[in-house]
């Protein structure tokens, strides 16, 4: 029975909002804030425009709707999303990396060369062949005879990726770690003109600090043994830090998340159903 | 180009120091302790939950790219896919990143062999290349995991804002989800939906902690003594700095 009324409830909800669009649809003609967007947004026609935002609420409420269960009305928007994201993202390579930034300069190049003469600047570029070649060595994952050829560039990819991470992670380790080196105690020396509350005040934020960073530094150690008391307590207080830093980070996130969900709302109720300001 | 500075380099030859040697221990047989972490000792009790259930696992490997992030997520999955496959389970990967997929292929074929169950299930079936987009990734993998009812969720790697998604996708499910990320703005979204969360530098000790391979446990010990080296490095230079009002001297030498 209470499954059946919330059905029913949900139901009318549904038939209600999709009466409103209707309503709505029916007044945008003649709403000079409708005719502001299309001209704001530079669309050739109004129905253009209603046609994206009807898409784009139907959109909306389709994956909402995976809140309540997993349905058609979902799936149907999941697979067009999947396929749109896949479809633009092949778009982007070919047209950003593939296209302007290995076969423009390669066929620049190679028309300097024929024109001028050899440089060394075109010769470099006229290399890019190479780099093309070794992504093509990618397919051979579909032959099972020369798989093996794949792992060529496979390598090569990895130990690159490898040689940049290292000397980045070492660049940016010496500001971190000159960076965590604080004063405790500060004097008239280095805070001129300070309060002594306001030196202690700054004591204790450092102090405060250095313990942080140094607690957790031991709570991630994995090779040394919790029998150590001080490694034991220092974990212990490691984890209390993270555990604040991480509720910090949730409140943080969950109003920026908050905000999206407002703008999305908004949007259902301006922009759809043009029931609110836009 | 950005040349490394001497304090760098004797960071380099100190910290490189400390990790071959240890790789070389552990190879010559030096017995190593490592401190066990409760979210990868479990991940034998989600396995046999989801088999007990009949049930599909599914192991999610983030947005790594080849990456050394990946390598440790495939280590784990490996590990993985070779208990379900004793079991005759499938494990389904879907994935963000399409030079990924070759790899996770690899991992879970030669998973899947070496149980003697080749060819048990179909790669077309288990493995999906979703989309490197964030939003269609996490609703594609969200539809699978309630299409499929999935029995235990494994979310190893890198994540943005789809961790929510996955997760409570998961949580909804009644999946068992263990999370193992270094993203550590997600960590707290994984927490509140996943039965145990691992993360930061516990995520790149969970492939030695399965495979106990030398050189990834050797790696580890060597990192810790490299921490070390850090830690007394800081409490040295606040020391300093409180003691004599300045450590100009020292900044000037590390940044030298």
């Amino acid at each position: 029975m209470q499954k059946f009324t919330g059905k029913v409830f949900w139901m009318i909800l549904g038939a209600l909002v999709l009466a409103l669009a209707i309503f709505g649809e029916f007044r945008s003609g003649s709403m000079p804030s409708v005719a502001a967007r299309v001209k704001d947004l530079d669309l050739p026609s109004l129905g253009v425009y209603r046609l994206q935002t009807w898409v784009a609420a139907l959109s909306c409420i389709a994956v909402y709707s995976f809140l309540f269960k997993e349905n058609p009305f979902y799936r149907f928007f999941e697979h067009a999303l999947l396929g749109c994201a896949t479809g633009y993202s092949c778009a982007v390579v070919m047209r950003q990396n593939l296209y302007s930034q290995w076969l423009v300069p390669i066929k620049k190049s190679v028309m300097n060369v024929m024109a001028n003469g050899y440089t060394p600047e075109d010769a470099a570029t006229i290399a890019l062949i190479f780099a093309g070649v070794i992504g093509l060595l990618w397919y051979f994952q579909y032959s099972k005879k020369y798989f093996w050829v794949s792992r060529i560039a496979m390598c090569i990819s990895l130990g690159a990726g490898a040689g940049l991470a290292f000397k980045d992670t070492f660049n940016q380790l010496i500001p971190q770690i000159t960076g965590t080196f604080k004063n405790v105690c500060p004097t008239e020396y280095v805070m001129p003109g300070a309060s002594l509350l306001d030196r202690f005040y700054m004591g204790c934020e450092n102090a405060i600090f250095v313990i942080g960073t140094v607690s957790v530094l031991m709570y991630f150690f994995f090779a040394f043994g919790n029998k150590n008391p001080i490694v034991k307590s220092s974990s212990k207080i490691g984890r209390w830090y993270l555990m604040i830093a991480l509720g910090a980070f949730f409140g943080n996130t969950f109003m920026s998340r908050l905000s999206a969900l407002i703008e999305r709302v908004h949007f259902l109720m301006a922009e759809w159903l043009l029931i609110s300001q836009m | 180009m950005d040349h490394a500075t001497l304090p760098i380099i004797i960071f380099i030859l100190l910290f490189s120091g400390f990790i071959i040697t240890m790789i070389m221990l552990t190879k010559r047989g030096k017995e190593v302790f490592l401190r066990p972490i409760n979210g990868l000792k479990v991940i034998d009790d989600a396995i046999g939950r989801a088999a007990e259930e009949d049930r599909p696992i599914m192991f999610n490997l983030g947005f790594d790219d080849l990456s050394v992030n990946l390598f440790c997520s495939l280590a784990v999955m490996g590990y993985v896919v070779r208990k379900a496959a004793k079991l005759s389970m499938p494990v389904y990967v879907p994935l963000a990143q399409p030079l990924a997929y070759a790899m996770a292929e690899e991992f879970w074929k030669d998973g899947y062999a070496a149980m003697g169950k080749e060819g048990m299930f179909a790669v077309e079936d288990c493995l999906r290349y979703m989309s490197s987009n964030q939003s269609a990734l996490g609703a594609g993998i969200a539809g699978w995991i309630k299409r499929d009812h999935v029995g235990a969720n494994f979310m190893f790697g890198t994540y943005g804002f789809e961790s929510m998604m996955l997760a409570e996708a998961g949580q909804q499910a009644g999946a068992f989800q263990i999370a193992c990320t270094p993203s550590f703005y997600q960590v707290p979204f994984f927490m509140v939906s996943c039965d145990y969360t691992v993360f930061g530098e516990e995520f790149y000790a969970a492939g030695a902690y399965f495979n106990r391979d030398p050189v990834l446990t050797g790696s580890l010990v060597g990192q810790d003594y490299s921490k070390l080296v850090l830690l007394i490095l800081i409490v040295l230079g606040s020391l300093l700095l409180t003691i004599f009002q300045t450590t100009d001297y020292l900044r000037l030498l590390l940044q030298w």
